[in-house]
Parts: structure tokens; sequence; C-alpha cells
């Protein structure tokens, strides 16, 4: 898909519509924005801070996408997932 | 230009072509209001509205007494695009005529 | 067409895209597709304390669908054009109806003619 040309190879953020974020290399994409993530992994926001799920490759139904971020590598490095207090994201309801 | 075409209505679209440039109450889902006045729309109801009050019904559950309460808020927002995917109905403003 | 012409007009400008998830996201529009699909950069989420889902991320892709609003500029929308242009894309969006219409009622008579022979 042409938009998202620019984002492939690229550290992704996928903001799925059921309200995960899942981050990875984006491998592939295309007109329905079916997604394909390589050594990506989930990103579980609580109380008690971020919590990590790896899980290798992943396809993303484009049904299923609702934001895909270009990840800024220098920032997430800085970012210490255990202080990031926050409410798990909403489901998009249409 | 066709004078009777212009201004009759045929089909549901063309009561909100002759609103135009004028209020109309729109309601949403999920308990969502807008008014606001007409400035473009397309055949699956996406709109651009100006001068909007938005207001959203909330339903809270009081602690104490267990009642529900309901509680609207309102916001204003001065050009609005407003997918039409979650427009449930349109309302044109009340003519004298 | 007309919401797309329209966003395509506003490349470059900053909107607020609030999401049915009611995220709202704030950046400069970069680029649109037909089904409104829409690109942003340098971005920033609103209430970034209690939604930092996107704390590292400036660019981003938002699915046409999940969007419920775009706060738009109000001094770059020329409301006089885009009801011109409504009216227009009105008349010929009936235009294209009849002519469907039209086709599907005379394909409908040579059926049942050549039934009839």
């Amino acid at each position: 898909m042409a938009m998202l040309e620019s984002y492939l190879k690229k550290q992704v953020l996928v903001l799925t519509a059921d309200g995960r974020s899942i981050i990875g290399t984006l491998r592939g994409i295309d007109q329905t924005i079916n997604v394909v993530l390589e050594k990506c992994h989930e990103r579980v926001y609580s109380e008690e801070g971020i919590e990590v799920i790896p899980l290798g490759v992943h396809l993303i139904k484009g049904d299923d996408v609702a934001v895909i971020g270009e990840v800024d590598d220098e920032l997430d490095k800085k970012l210490n997932l255990k202080e990031i207090i926050a409410e798990p994201m909403k489901p998009i309801v249409h | 230009m066709d004078k009777r075409e212009e201004g009759s209505v045929e089909e549901p679209l063309d009561l909100i072509r002759l609103s135009l440039d004028e209020r109309i109450f729109v309601k949403m889902r999920q308990d969502r209001e807008l008014r606001g006045k007409l400035h473009a729309y397309d055949q699956h109801l996406n709109m651009i509205l100006s001068d909007v009050e938005e207001t959203i019904k909330v339903v809270e559950k009081d602690e104490e007494t267990d009642e529900e309460i309901i509680r609207n808020i309102k916001r204003n927002i001065k050009m609005l695009f407003v997918r039409g995917d979650g427009v449930i109905l349109i309302s044109p403003p009340l003519r004298t005529s | 067409m007309l919401f797309f012409s329209f966003y395509k007009s506003l490349v470059g400008k900053e909107i607020t895209v609030e999401l049915k998830n009611d995220l709202s996201i704030t950046g400069l529009l970069q680029s649109v597709d037909q089904f409104l699909n829409i690109k942003l950069k340098d971005i920033k989420v609103n209430e970034e304390d209690k939604y930092p889902y996107m704390i590292s991320v400036k660019n981003c892709f938002i699915r046409g669908s999940v969007v419920r609003y775009v706060h738009l500029p109000a001094e770059d929308v020329d409301v006089e054009t885009l009801q011109d242009h409504s009216r227009l894309e009105a008349r010929e969006q009936k235009k294209q109806n009849k002519q469907h219409q039209e086709q599907k009622s005379s394909t409908a008579t040579t059926a049942t003619t050549s039934t009839t022979v």
C-alpha cells in the first residue's frame, strides 16, 4: 500500500481495534491494510507498568488495525516501561 | 438551472441538500448529539459542520443510593468533520413555511 | 470524492483526529487517500499522561474507518466552496443513480421479451 511504503522495514506500533499495542518490524502490507510484523511484542498496560510479551511473527488482519505508528527508536529506548502506568486502551466502538 | 429540481425533495438526501448553510441536529451512535451549521456532505453522510455543540449523555451510578444519574457533557468545536458511519439521524431546521 | 479533495487541500495543516476509542491525535496532515485513511506527522496524543500508548511515535497512519471526528482549522476551510461542491456532487450522484436505474429496467424488459418470444 502506497501510503505505508515509507514505514516498511521500520519499527512500527500497531494499535488494534480491540485495544492492544503491538510493536515490531513492518515486513509487509497490502491494500486491505493486512500487516505482517516481525520480531514483535505486545505491550500490556496496567497499574503495575507495562508488561512486554514476545510474539515472534504476527499477521494482523486489516479490519483489526486502527493506527500504525512509526516508532522513534531513540525515544523508545529512553522509556522506562515499568514506570508508565495507564489503563489498557479502550476498544474501537463503531 | 432547473428550479424545480433544486427545491424539491424526491429522495432522503435532498433533505440534507436543502439544509446546507443551515443549523441542523445530528444524532450519533453512543449517545452523542451534535448541533451545528452544515457546510458539506456526501452519500455516506460524512459531513462538515461549524460552530458545533456536542452533547454526550453519560450514565453514572451513585455509589451510595445505587441510583442511575444521567449527566450531559457539552463541548464546542469551531469546525468539525463527522464520519458518516456514526450518524443515526439528521434533522433539518424547523421551517415556518 | 468531495472529502478526499477537501483533505488534499489541507495537507500541511494541523488537525486533530478523534478516534472511536476516544483517543485524540493532533498532528500535521501528511497525506490522505480515497478511503479517507490519514497520515499525520509530528503527532501528540491529547492527555498523553492518561493515554501514553503512542509516546515514542512521531508519525502515524490512521485507518479511515476508526475515525469519529476530525477537528479542522476553521480559517483554512472555505465553506462557500464546500457547499457548492456538495450541491454539485449531489446532482452528479443523482444522475448516476438514474442512469443505473434506467439500465436496470431496460435489461429487465429485454429479459421479459426474450422469454415471451
